[in-house]
């Protein structure tokens, strides 16, 4: 992806090589994928595509900025059903998810005002709770569907200059997601690592002292909160298409805990720590598709692990590893 | 007058059943430090036990209270198995880690109660000619309901006697204010974590018991009832046993008169007045604990 650039860009000793080989790497397979994968494949390469994003921008919150929010599925719900409506009333794909990320930024922006009045325990409490009012509107709301969940979704197609490419295959959809998570990446890579990525690294590392810089420590963790969760709608607005199906269950707390699973997976101080994880956790749920009940117990199992003996995540291990070993 | 009674019932049902899993909760978190998403899973885990011992049948309200009591010891020991083993090497870790650790905690305890008992739902009845309703004021009233709420305030004394009257209190009172200087009194703190992490889990498994023939019994009902037992905690003040108490009472309250009056709105009021209260008293209702900090 385009990320791909900035991946290697950091280092300039050896470390740089590796880290640019193995980008180059996960370039050719993301494009190549659809080519030798089935479709099924393809279909579930599109998934873990926007848990990327999702988790990422969850990781935003909780590694750039400190904060833990258990209310991260609200905004990608309403990402998820806004873009969807637009879609099923016939605007342009373009049109749809601007919406759909607008209205989860717009969303974020008036919850996480009032969230971000308390810190620590307390606001993973109140995310969880303005979360659950996002869910209970879906669901009573007639417009959504409410408990039927809205159906027949449709993918529609872009307009690129001079010919229509229709979304509606697998692979046509999957390169349109990839594209756009590859840009959203950017977006938050872009986020993190200018002044303002160091100024809520700052607020983390030392809130009062912050302040006394003269820096407004709330704006900052709203504008980041914001950042989050409209990332979180854009990966929302990618899903419903792509399902073809959006349930109110999308927006309660449970499905909160998907982000942040993944980020503590692949390791939450690592900017690619997020995909890491999706992609391990991918791997997890297309292994334990067929045993019903295990999956969360398997799930549970192996996040109690990675909490208790190897805090730093996938990437974290493999980084130790790399030091470790000679060259 | 007719109009307000039931609702109010209702609320007050629905507010023991939760504060008897909010008090354990808070109870673990002014003392360990640590809020614990499990304490649903052991809530969950009371009621199946339950569910095991008594199947389909039907039984004497004193059987149904010793099996009741006999599933809250049993679970008062695996959780001070499992806070050896498992919660106390969450102590070093962040609060943020410690959130997701017992998280993970209740998936594995769900997914257990899913491979062990089924997904489909499950349920119990009530004790002996404890099944009808009551006439009050007009009213018929579950009796079942009134013996939730009568005991749910027995046990709102208990606990407020056991922490403010005897030496065991003032003992767990000084570990949670200061585990260092206790321990160099020459109390074993250790002992007093399992302890109390076991008593929050008696608590939870007896709640469960006790509300069991009250309703539909599936393995998603440890993450429904945790929130709001959550909500309840974070309403109270974290670690105050009487915020606990008064705050599932105006959350009860509010959640079941606004289903009856808005009921477009129902589930929804539980959240609005949780979120209100906060907006004005960000740190709960009790500003200080009784665990003064």
């Amino acid at each position: 992806m385009i990320g791909v650039a900035l991946f290697g860009q950091t280092t300039t000793n050896h470390g740089g090589v590796l880290r640019l080989s193995i980008g180059a790497f996960i370039l050719v397979l993301v494009l190549s994928l659809p080519h030798w994968a089935d479709p099924g494949i393809t279909f579930r390469a599109s998934l873990v595509m926007i848990s990327i994003l999702f988790a990422t921008s969850f990781n935003q919150l909780f590694h750039y900025t400190g904060l833990i929010s258990f209310g991260q599925a609200a905004y990608f719900a309403t990402g998820a059903y806004v873009a969807a409506l637009c879609f099923k009333n016939g605007t342009s794909v373009f049109g749809g998810i601007v919406l759909g990320v607008v209205a989860a930024g717009v969303a974020a922006a008036f919850l996480g005002y009032i969230a971000l009045r308390s810190s620590g325990i307390y606001f993973a409490i109140i995310t969880m709770a303005l979360g659950q009012i996002i869910h209970q509107v879906i669901y009573k709301w007639p417009a959504t569907g409410g408990d039927n969940g809205l159906v027949d979704i449709p993918r529609g197609s872009v307009n690129l200059w001079l010919f229509e490419v229709s979304l509606e295959s697998g692979i046509s959809y999957y390169y349109f997601v990839s594209l756009c998570v590859g840009l959203g990446l950017v977006i938050l890579w872009a986020a993190g690592h200018s002044n303002f990525g160091r100024i809520l690294m700052s607020i983390k590392q030392d809130r009062v002292r912050t302040n006394f810089l003269g820096i407004n420590v709330r704006l900052y963790e709203l504008i980041s909160f914001v950042i989050a969760g409209s990332t979180a709608g854009l990966a929302g607005a990618l899903y419903g298409p792509l399902t073809g199906v959006l349930m109110p269950e999308l927006a309660t707390w449970i499905y909160s805990t998907n982000p942040i699973l993944i980020t503590l997976l692949g390791g939450a101080s690592f900017f690619w720590g997020p995909a890491a994880g999706a992609l391990f956790f991918g791997f997890i749920e297309y292994f334990t598709r067929t045993m019903t009940g295990f999956s969360s117990l398997i799930i549970g199992l192996l996040l109690l692990t990675v909490v208790l003996a190897f805090p730093t995540g996938i990437l974290g291990l493999a980084t130790s590893w790399l030091k470790r070993s000679p060259r | 007058m007719e109009t307000l009674f039931l609702p109010f019932v209702n609320g007050l049902t629905w507010a023991m059943m939760v504060f008897w899993v909010a008090s354990g909760l808070t109870l673990v978190f002014g003392v360990l430090k640590i809020l614990n998403f499990a304490h649903g899973g052991f809530f969950m885990l009371g009621v199946y036990l339950m569910y095991t011992f008594l199947g389909t049948e039907t039984i004497s309200p004193l059987k149904f209270s010793s099996i009741v009591f006999l599933c809250g010891i049993i679970m008062a020991l695996v959780g001070a198995g499992i806070e050896r083993l498992i919660i106390s090497r969450f102590y070093h870790l962040d609060e943020a880690y410690v959130l997701i650790a017992t998280y993970a905690l209740l998936l594995i305890i769900e997914g257990s109660v899913e491979g062990i008992w089924g997904l489909h739902v499950l349920s119990l009845s009530c004790p002996d000619g404890l099944g009808g309703g009551v006439d009050i004021l007009g009213q018929t009233i579950p009796s079942y309901s009134l013996v939730i709420i009568t005991s749910g305030l027995a046990v709102a004394l208990s606990i407020y006697a056991l922490i403010n009257l005897t030496p065991v209190g003032k003992i767990v009172k000084a570990a949670a204010e200061d585990p260092s200087m206790t321990s160099a009194l020459g109390i074993n703190v250790t002992l007093i974590y399992a302890v109390v992490f076991a008593f929050g889990i008696f608590l939870a498994s007896v709640a469960g018991g006790i509300g069991a023939p009250n309703q539909a019994i599936t393995p998603t009902m440890a993450s429904s009832f945790i929130i709001q037992a959550f909500g309840v905690v974070v309403v109270g003040g974290l670690g105050s046993i009487g915020g606990a108490f008064w705050a599932a009472i105006i959350l009860g309250l509010a959640d079941s008169f606004g289903t009856t009056y808005l009921p477009e709105l129902s589930g929804i009021a539980f959240y609005v007045a949780m979120i209100l209260i906060l907006l004005v008293k960000p740190r709960g209702l009790a500003g200080t604990s009784i665990f003064t900090r």
